[in-house]
């Protein structure tokens, strides 16, 4: 919270209830970093401290040739600038539908709610199968194509509810206000719903670019060139060829590389660039101030 | 699909209707772009059920589509190999158990955190904390599984320092008592960061002033939480209850895939991990479509039912 | 509700060729896509004159991109052919080969995996190579032997695919490794040859060492699921004369390892190992990295390998930041003998993949031809030049020059389609001394297992099999359910006298379909 409490001091029972939170939350986040430690360590750390699994928390005998050698040897970097492209793009379309059919759905009085309300809860649920959904991409003739791994995640049901429900919850007097003065639906949303709306936005881009980011199902399936390959494809064709993968790291004569290293190093930087878009989705994330000062 | 239609229209509804359309007809060229993908890439696919019900070949047309048109039926044939398997009933009862602890025990923590990191007001250290608990979401569960193997496995650090007490070791990965307290541990740690965002995000939206009202009527933190907080993020929380129960047969595939062995098949052999070894090297389409077919009738019956008796006891709905 | 769909599907390839957003990965194929390769279908009566097609390829997955390796530009150069290459992915391989199949993937030439072949032979999806490989394959068709071509043949008789074959049959692809520094320790000075030495061997560590290693690791399996590998080492199961899933008794019966009159003492040793706390506690738990990390972080005395695994271990082992080994310390079992000598290795006369041609392709002749022109540059392409990345050994033998063989011939086994089988089984075992790390096993197991035991190497009978059907579609199923029980048994978690049970269930999931099968096809071949 922004604003100091002015006035009223803190009583006993809320400085218990915070210093819990501070020791609790301090545990939890010690237990997602050590794990992460790990990894992270192990993509510094030499061939052999990481092949006999000294590696623990700290990187044994630092060395940054793994890190170099998925940068300059493998298709790491193509692959992220298809996967960037395909979030950045994907995302903002995936916005725009998305509070486009969240909005209306969110008005109790909205004719016809229901039905559509229904299309959405049994396309979530019925599944047709990955042939028939394989032909449709085909027959679109996107086969290959970033149009192909757009389409899957062009609107993300649950996401959908998400906004609709926020949506829901807003005061419905401000949208009444500016209706009187003859705004029309889509002026109201554009300039009263949605920036009223930014944390759950905010919230809400960010789960639909972590769907396009770790997508693999979609693009092992409408991809096919090594050119359109994306992160995750190229994650688990690592992950998953170990042995191709020794052979490459004997005749590089990448002698101080492993391939438990090179899997850390390509984590871990896949990663980055997610993880960081993090804290710019936190900016939005205070509470009350927009609410706040729409209504004073 | 017609919900509305059923109810007789009358002429006056209809002229209602239509005065509602003429002032709001820009929020149904709205709902198009969504309707469009909902048709296209959901609904029209959906003739592909049909494959559960007949003896599919991929090549017994021009193309998959017309082999589905030219495969034979079989009417409830792969349903019955599902149902009637002797493992059915033991996979089945291992889906439910399995997903009713990761209900029990990891449901309520994001919550509780959001409630907690909202209260942490050092900026900098819940910003720090929120993001270090979200990052575990981003690893694939073969690289979780390699992270927990070397912590947890029979000789692993937490074995060998237990070792070196004189404790006995324990067997995480093949000990049939702790194993599905493994499975519901290492998803709570790569899941709960990542659920906590949204009940986040769902926080913000509670009204501040409800808080200062509470607080002038000197309501203590506790109750301001109780009578707040938590009734602020009831929408969140029955939605994502609702998900979760619908859900209930279709979760933990590819964790537990990663993480099981024969050693364990008793206690974490699932639906989708039983079918899936059934199937192996057969890429046998009916099979597995029949098996998703089955598990979105049941979701669909546990969503529809969940949001009545949420509607009845919390006057709540998803719809 | 199929005319709706066929009928939305025509309205969105409207919708679509109008939004002009077709990139044309691929028509449905009612229709053939028109955008082919130029050369194509006019030229019939001379279609390796003029210009050489760029050949769309797909191929097995693998960790490189084939098209930007340096390999690829020497193979365009030698072959004058350029080539697309794609690859399958690494998982979901079978599904996504079949959907782009059927629904009319333009690719010139596929390889694929044998049964992947099997499936595409049997759904008529391939195009018959006899007459091809007459008129622009000689080379090919002299290099690949008669038994080869045979398990490359439809039922009417014609060849389909053309075969790569493993290198080297005789080769002791499942060793252990085993500390020697420990071993001596321990007070034994040498490898175990036999299945007795090998149990007192792990006996004395057990009593020199106590817990503080774990003496014997494995099994040495892929981490991904679906892979088949044995969950016994197969030059245990040596010597109990159980040497492949499939096996004919004495009589001339099909049988299936479980069956085999020795499985149950297989089984009991198995046990012995694990009840005595001889073996990993986490056998069923363990792949090939776990494996690998518990032998070179010094954790374990002996473990399970292959050469894949010694090139990861041996290095660390021998480093000065690591167990500071040298290669004496290391020494490698083979296939070890019964205590009624028997011992029984197979010999891998597999086919590894095939080349196929898709019945649409347009450029049959000319793939045909660019493999004819690679095999006829088998030397260069494999192995380089002589003098620059290779000399002759004394005895004939090729001996690569590094590091300059493995960095510009190291990846040449993607590229590879067919080979003079005779000559190429003669140079082959040169690439294994691209590294001392793979050749030093190799050496002391499998070489010397040639030359002083040759007679443990037994025929696998069902090496060059056709495409079966309820083989093909049963057999992987059935070895994972067989595997699991194995694993069952040797944690103890079941006991053997529920063997029986496990038969019946086995029957019924395809087994006794699988072996009908097989026992047709085996009383035919050998004309019994």
């Amino acid at each position: 919270m922004k604003k100091k409490v002015n006035g009223i001091a803190l009583s006993t029972s809320e400085k218990v209830i915070e210093i819990i939170s501070y020791i609790v939350m301090g545990l939890f986040a010690l237990c997602a970093i050590l794990p992460i430690m790990h990894v992270v360590s192990k993509s510094f750390s030499s061939a052999n401290a990481v092949t006999a699994g000294a590696v623990i928390f700290w990187p044994v005998n630092i060395q940054f040739e793994t890190m170099s050698y998925v940068l300059r040897e493998t298709t790491f970097l193509p692959a992220l600038k298809n996967t960037v492209i395909v979030t950045g793009l994907g995302t903002l379309i995936s916005m725009v539908v998305t509070i486009t059919t969240a909005y209306p759905l969110s008005k109790p009085g909205f004719k016809g709610r229901k039905v559509f309300i229904m299309l959405y809860i049994i396309s979530m649920v019925f599944f047709g199968g990955m042939i028939p959904a394989y032909m449709v991409v085909r027959t679109l003739g996107i086969i290959d194509t970033y149009a192909a791994l757009i389409l899957p995640f062009f609107i993300v049901h649950f996401n959908m509810f998400v906004v609709k429900n926020y949506f829901e919850g807003l005061p419905e007097s401000v949208e009444e206000s500016a209706r009187i003065d003859g705004a029309s639906d889509l002026r109201i949303l554009v300039s009263i719903v949605c920036p009223m709306s930014k944390p759950v936005l905010a919230t809400v881009a960010m789960l639909y670019a972590v769907n396009y980011w770790n997508n693999y199902f979609h693009a092992m399936m409408y991809t096919n060139s090594t050119k359109m390959q994306t992160l995750q494809v190229f994650i688990y064709n690592t992950v998953n060829n170990t042995q191709t993968l020794v052979e490459r790291l004997v005749i590089g004569n990448y002698s101080n590389v492993s391939i438990d290293g090179v899997i850390a190093a390509v984590v871990v930087l896949s990663l980055i660039p997610i993880v960081a878009l993090y804290p710019f989705v936190q900016r939005y994330m205070i509470a009350g101030i927009t609410i706040g000062s729409v209504k004073g | 699909m017609n919900i509305v239609a059923s109810k007789k229209p009358s002429t006056k509804s209809l002229k209602k209707f239509g005065t509602y359309m003429k002032d709001h007809y820009l929020l149904y060229i709205m709902l198009l772009p969504g309707l469009f993908f909902l048709f296209v890439y959901k609904f029209l696919p959906l003739y592909g059920i049909t494959i559960a019900f007949k003896d599919y070949s991929i090549f017994a047309g021009n193309n998959p589509i017309d082999a589905i048109a030219k495969s034979e039926w079989v009417g409830f044939a792969h349903f019955q190999r599902l149902f009637r398997s002797s493992a059915f009933l033991k996979v089945l009862a291992n889906t439910l158990i399995i997903n009713g602890y990761k209900i029990i025990f990891l449901f309520p923590i994001p919550i509780i955190c959001a409630i907690m990191l909202n209260e942490i007001r050092h900026r900098t250290y819940k910003k720090l904390a929120q993001t270090a608990i979200y990052v575990p979401y981003f690893f694939s569960w073969v690289v979780v599984f390699g992270i927990f193997y070397s912590l947890l496995g029979t000789y692993g650090i937490i074995n060998n320092f237990m070792a070196s007490l004189g404790i006995e070791r324990i067997s995480f990965f093949s000990d049939t008592r702790v194993f599905r307290g493994l499975l519901v541990f290492t998803e709570g740690w790569k899941e709960i960061g990542w659920n906590t965002v949204i009940y986040l995000a769902a926080i913000t939206s509670i009204d501040p002033t409800l808080y200062e009202a509470a607080r002038v009527d000197g309501a203590s933190k506790m109750r301001q939480i109780w009578h707040v907080t938590i009734p602020g993020l009831m929408p969140t929380i029955v939605l994502m209850l609702i998900l979760k129960v619908g859900y209930i047969l279709d979760t933990g595939f590819e964790q537990i895939l990663v993480f099981y062995n024969s050693t364990v098949y008793d206690v974490a052999d699932v639906i989708q991990t039983y079918v899936y070894r059934m199937g192996l090297g057969q890429s046998d389409f009916s099979l597995g479509t029949a098996l998703g077919l089955f598990n979105s009738v049941v979701a669909f019956i546990l969503i529809v039912g969940a949001n009545a008796v949420s509607k009845k006891l919390l006057n709540r709905s998803i719809w | 509700m199929k005319r709706l769909f066929a009928m939305f599907l025509v309205v969105l390839m409207v919708i679509s060729s109008f939004a002009g957003c077709g990139n044309s990965g691929g028509s449905s194929s009612p229709t053939p896509s028109a955008s082919g390769n130029p050369s194509s279908s006019g030229g019939e009566a001379k279609p390796l004159d003029g210009e050489k097609p760029t050949l769309k390829y797909l191929g097995y997955n693998v960790s490189f991109d084939p098209n930007t390796d340096p390999m690829a530009k020497v193979y365009e150069e030698v072959t004058g052919y350029k080539v697309e290459y794609n690859v399958l992915p690494a998982e979901n391989a079978d599904e996504k080969l079949l959907m782009e199949v059927s629904s009319g993937a333009d690719y010139d030439v596929l390889q694929i995996s044998v049964p992947q072949f099997q499936t595409l032979l049997g759904q008529g999806a391939l195009k018959p190579l006899t007459e091809l490989l007459d008129t622009y394959g000689k080379d090919i068709l002299n290099g690949v032997n008669e038994n080869s071509w045979k398990a490359m043949s439809g039922s009417d008789g014609k060849i389909y695919g053309i075969p790569y074959k493993y290198p080297y049959p005789t080769e002791i692809t499942n060793f252990m490794v085993v500390r020697m520094d420990l071993l001596k320790g321990a007070g034994i000075n040498e490898v175990p040859k036999t299945l007795d030495e090998f149990y007192n061997a792990l006996v004395a560590l057990k009593n020199t060492y106590g817990d503080k290693y774990i003496i014997f690791t494995g099994p040495f399996r892929a981490a991904s699921e679906a892979s088949v590998s044995w969950d016994i080492p197969q030059n245990i199961t040596s010597a109990f004369g159980i040497y492949n899933d499939w096996m004919v008794d004495e009589n001339g019966k099909v049988i299936y390892m479980t069956e085999h009159k020795n499985f149950p003492k297989l089984m009991e040793f198995m046990q012995k190992l694990m009840a005595e706390g001889l073996i990993d506690r986490d056998w069923a738990v363990n792949n090939t990295t776990t494996v690998n990390e518990k032998l070179s972080s010094g954790k374990a005395i002996i473990a399970t390998s292959n050469r894949t695994g010694t090139l990861v271990t041996t290095p660390v082992m021998t480093a000065a930041d690591g167990l500071k080994l040298t290669y004496d310390d290391l020494g490698y079992i083979g296939s070890l003998y019964g205590s009624d000598g028997t011992n029984t290795y197979m010999r891998t006369e597999a086919i590894n993949q095939v080349t196929c041609i898709l019945k649409s392709a347009k450029n049959a002749e000319h793939v045909v031809n660019w493999i004819n022109i690679k095999q006829q540059n088998q030397l260069y392409l494999n192995f380089g030049v002589e003098g620059t990345h290779f000399t002759f050994d004394t005895d004939g033998s090729i001996k690569p020059i590094n590091p300059i063989f493995a960095e510009e011939r190291g990846n040449s086994y993607w590229y590879l389609n067919s080979t003079d089988e005779d000559l190429f089984a003669q140079q082959w075992p040169s690439r294994v001394r691209k590294s001392d790390a793979m050749w030093a096993p190799f050496e002391a197991v499998t070489i010397k297992a040639n030359k002083e035991t040759p007679e443990i190497f037994v025929d696998n009978p069902f090496a060059f099999m056709p495409s079966l059907q309820n083989y093909s579609k049963y057999n992987q199923a059935l070895f994972k359910s067989t595997s699991d029980y194995i694993l069952q048994l040797i944690a103890g978690t079941k006991k053997i006298d529920s063997l029986s049970t496990f038969q019946k269930d086995w029957e019924n999931m395809g087994g006794n379909a699988v072996r009908d099968e097989l026992q047709q096809w085996y009383n035919e071949f050998y004309g019994k």
